[in-house]
């Protein structure tokens, strides 16, 4: 009974995301499947936090009873809205019945590749107690007390709660946190009848499954041959930094990844091609980066320069430009000074160093050939990075890693680099972004390379 | 996916059709000439070698300092000298350092305090020490190829034991590895697949501690792809074979799958593991189970002492680790996790101390009094003490 439950726990946030997602004004259309499938896991999954803060809002006494049937509601208006929307669900194995020779061959051994190791990680989800140092020191503390009490107790610094100065109040090493990530496990929990900081995990799984369906639609979207998108999409789910953070679930820098990349693989395509719905799941995902971790108000500031280019190429270009030098001169004036910035403390100090970069990226077994691969793409397509098909692509790209650039060469989180404590999870972030990115320039090289020769021969 | 820049001739087309061929044999062509100018460069052992592999059963070893015996082809040390050492010796038959690479030493029982060390004498009377390092519980092979003393006939081998010994050390074999090529390219590939487990580092990053750090896997790869690559561009250019963007694509997504092998060998190792240890548990057994079950069965036996409603728990530990993970197993409770207790004027009557794995704080049984830094104190009941650990109620 309670795999039963903890089935329909796990698959209400996914149809609530999906019916919403096709809601009419939002103009699905033209979005394939897969595209729908990610987006609507990670978008159901952040609104069933909403309902239940909003339960809680209300005094309402969460419990699975509670919450599911606010999400049946919610899933039956979402249904009732998008009636008169023709489910374009074409049948899955299409990509790979469109392909001839070795290539089918290829597509099926890289997919069975994929769900292998799916599965493996799932397997680990499930069988090994909540592991990693943050997720037992600042999220699933607030899971267990909000999952015992059903409700959202609250949580308040240390010197507070020894003050005794507010009643009921609790503490962790970090009250200030979010609390979509620990509503998540207590849905779980919620959804199985009882505590369990390993099954309250599973949407660890889901959430890379969710990443590999989007990141698979939207290159497919973008009229990435089956192929070639597919093998993207493995290079994503295989690489050692994500896969680690699905099997020691708990920290919430997959999710943070996952928003940030769908946001951002959305707003291309809105860049691209104007799409309404794109723009409409760039923007919701992008105030979801908010919700998830105290840097995502940072992610989602990076999309203003790369809008502000979509509607002023050359004039927004300019002035982006005129900032950043602006903002690095003022970084280099301000010398060494500290204040408050989304909670952190911050304590400003340049000093570069590389070393732990160099080392993490590109010698230590955290991203395979990734950090390559980027180079390659960089120094490949450095001539038409700001053509403008790609601008707004590269100024979101180049803003975001300025952003780390800001933190760890500027601030005191370079001793968390150095340490190596901080490095991968930052670079976490953008990685799935960045992929994206990576794969479109190659594609945009591989359709201009025929037209260039022609023009070539044409000349010579 | 496939991009002709020129119109092919029909043999050229053959080719093309064979280009799912083409990038593996391309990626060997440039793995085989990266391996020879390594070789050539580095290999300073022989190329093949006629001495057979030695090998000793823990039997075979004399205990020479230390309390011990010989027990069904183990070695069983028991006990170090006063001096806090213990020495196994033993007298192979001369041989000549330069034909043996490695040395494997299989042990088993050592506890965290154990340390240990390879020694052995040359003809010449001269005795030269390295030390044994641990990964993941397991003695790692010594290489002494590249140990520049490990040079001219050896006389005699020794294996010293240092530290605490907590409970008896078994020393099952040991075995001297010969220096020859398939030899060193096969323990290279055992290293590549060594299971590097899961640690408190993971999450931040994978340093693949127990791989090969001389032949990094990434770096290898990498510089393979980039050969193959360049070698196809040389292909292209000479019209050996055409430029085929599918081909590139090819060795690209080989090399990345041959990394990808490793790892999911080792996720499947990892998996393994985590399956003997946990799987058919529910969640409190998997952490009864756990490397730091103490931890957990500490903060059980507390919270049966409390009451459903407790006011609020103080929970002290010098220890980083035992605190954070501690304060987690008192949750629902209303806990507080600290490393130094509070001025007493902090805590409130009908609040709880737990201490775990905490120095500097002292119980007056007959006063009550629970005494702690610069004279702080206060009234409390002992409701639990166990193993050096307890918990305190505030009067």
């Amino acid at each position: 009974m309670e795999l039963f439950t903890l089935a329909i726990g796990l698959c209400l946030p996914w149809l609530l995301g999906v019916v919403w997602l096709r809601a009419p004004w939002l103009k699905a259309s033209n979005i394939k499947w897969p595209t729908l499938l990610g987006y609507g896991y990670l978008g159901g999954i952040l609104l069933t936090t909403l309902v239940m803060r909003l339960l809680d809002t209300l005094g309402i006494h969460l419990s699975f009873f509670s919450i599911g049937l606010a999400l049946v509601l919610l899933i039956a208006a979402g249904t009732w809205f998008g009636r008169g929307e023709p489910w374009r669900i074409r049948w899955p194995g299409i990509d790979l019945h469109s392909l001839s020779g070795w290539r089918k061959i290829v597509y099926a051994i890289v997919l069975a590749a994929i769900v292998i190791r799916l599965v493996g990680l799932g397997l680990e989800i499930v069988w090994r107690p909540l592991f990693p140092w943050d997720a037992w020191s600042q999220w699933a503390t607030k899971a267990r007390v909000w999952y015992e009490l059903g409700h959202l107790a609250a949580f308040v610094p240390a010197d507070v709660w020894l003050g005794g100065e507010l009643a009921g109040a609790y503490t962790d090493t970090a009250p200030h946190y979010p609390p979509a990530i620990p509503l998540i496990q207590v849905w779980m929990c919620y959804s199985l009848g009882r505590w369990d900081d390993t099954l309250m995990n599973l949407p660890w799984l889901l959430c890379a499954v969710a990443l590999g369906l989007a990141f698979y639609g939207q290159a497919r979207q973008w009229q990435v041959p089956p192929l070639f998108a597919l093998m993207f999409t493995y290079f994503l789910l295989s690489l050692p930094f994500v896969n680690v953070h699905v099997a020691l679930a708990g920290y919430t820098d997959l999710f943070m990844a996952a928003f940030y990349g769908l946001a951002a693989m959305a707003f291309f395509h809105w860049a691209r091609k104007r799409d309404f719905w794109q723009g409409a799941v760039a923007l919701l995902f992008a105030l979801g980066c908010i919700l998830i971790k105290q840097p995502g108000i940072a992610w989602a500031l990076t999309f203003l320069p790369a809008i502000l280019v979509v509607f002023m190429p050359r004039a927004g270009l300019m002035l982006i430009s005129a900032m950043a030098i602006a903002g690095v001169a003022t970084l280099f004036v301000l010398g060494e000074t500290d204040f408050k910035l989304f909670g952190y403390h911050v304590y400003l100090r340049f000093s570069a160093d590389w070393q732990p970069f160099l080392q993490n990226m590109l010698v230590m077994e955290n991203w395979h050939l990734f950090w390559y691969l980027v180079v390659a793409a960089l120094a490949l397509s450095f001539p038409r990075l700001l053509i403008p098909s790609l601008r707004s692509m590269t100024v979101l790209l180049v803003t975001a890693i300025s952003f780390l650039a800001v933190v760890f060469f500027f601030t005191h989180a370079q001793a968390w680099a150095e340490d190596y404590t901080t490095i991968n999870r930052a670079l976490l972030h953008i990685v799935p972004m960045l992929l994206f990115y990576v794969m479109v320039l190659f594609r945009e090289a591989a359709v201009s390379l025929p037209t260039f020769m022609t023009t070539r021969q044409k000349l010579t | 996916m496939s991009i002709q820049l020129d119109t092919l001739p029909v043999s050229n087309k053959k080719v093309l059709r064979q280009e799912w061929l083409a990038a593996p044999m391309l990626l060997l062509a440039s793995a085989l000439i990266l391996s020879i100018i390594f070789l050539q460069d580095k290999w300073t052992g022989k190329w093949m070698s006629s001495a057979k592999p030695l090998i000793w059963n823990g039997a075979e070893l004399t205990l020479i300092k230390g309390r011990g015996y010989s027990d069904q082809d183990k070695l069983v040390i028991k006990k170090l000298t006063k001096q806090g050492i213990a020495v196994a010796s033993l007298s192979p038959p001369t041989f000549q350092a330069e034909d043996y690479s490695a040395i494997n030493l299989s042990v088993s029982g050592a506890t965290p305090g154990v340390k240990m060390e390879f020694l052995w004498r040359t003809a010449e009377n001269r005795v030269f020490v390295r030390p044994l390092i641990w990964a993941n519980q397991t003695l790692q092979p010594l290489e002494m190829a590249v140990d520049k003393n490990w040079r001219g006939q050896i006389i005699d081998l020794a294996i010293v034991v240092k530290g605490t010994l907590t409970e008896p050390l078994l020393i099952n074999g040991v075995s001297l590895g010969t220096v020859s090529l398939p030899v060193a390219l096969s323990n290279m590939l055992k290293k590549w697949f060594t299971l590097d487990r899961w640690q408190g580092t993971s999450i931040h990053f994978l340093d693949g501690d127990a791989i090969d750090k001389n032949i990094n896997p990434l770096l290898a790869i990498a510089a393979i792809v980039c050969l193959a690559l360049a070698l196809n561009l040389i292909l292209a250019i000479t019209k050996i074979m055409p430029l085929n963007v599918a081909m590139a694509w090819g060795i690209i997504f080989l090399g990345w799958f041959i990394l990808d092998v490793r790892w999911q060998a080792n996720l499947f190792q990892q998996l393994e593991l985590t399956h003997q240890q946990f799987a058919g548990k529910t969640w409190e057994e998997k952490h009864l189970v756990a490397e730091d079950n103490a931890l957990f069965d500490f903060v059980r036996n507390v919270k049966a002492k409390l009451p459903t409603a407790t006011g609020r728990i103080l929970y002290f530990s010098d220890d980083a680790y035992s605190r954070g993970k501690g304060a987690y197993h008192f949750y629902p409770q209303n806990v507080l996790a600290r490393n130094h207790l509070p001025p007493a004027s902090q805590i409130k009557t009908g609040d709880y101390i737990a201490l775990f794995a905490k120095k500097g704080v002292k119980y007056d049984r007959s006063q009550q009094l629970l005494i702690w830094g610069d004279g702080q104190s206060l009234k409390a009941d002992l409701l639990l003490f166990a193993k050096g650990n307890a918990l305190f109620k505030v009067h």
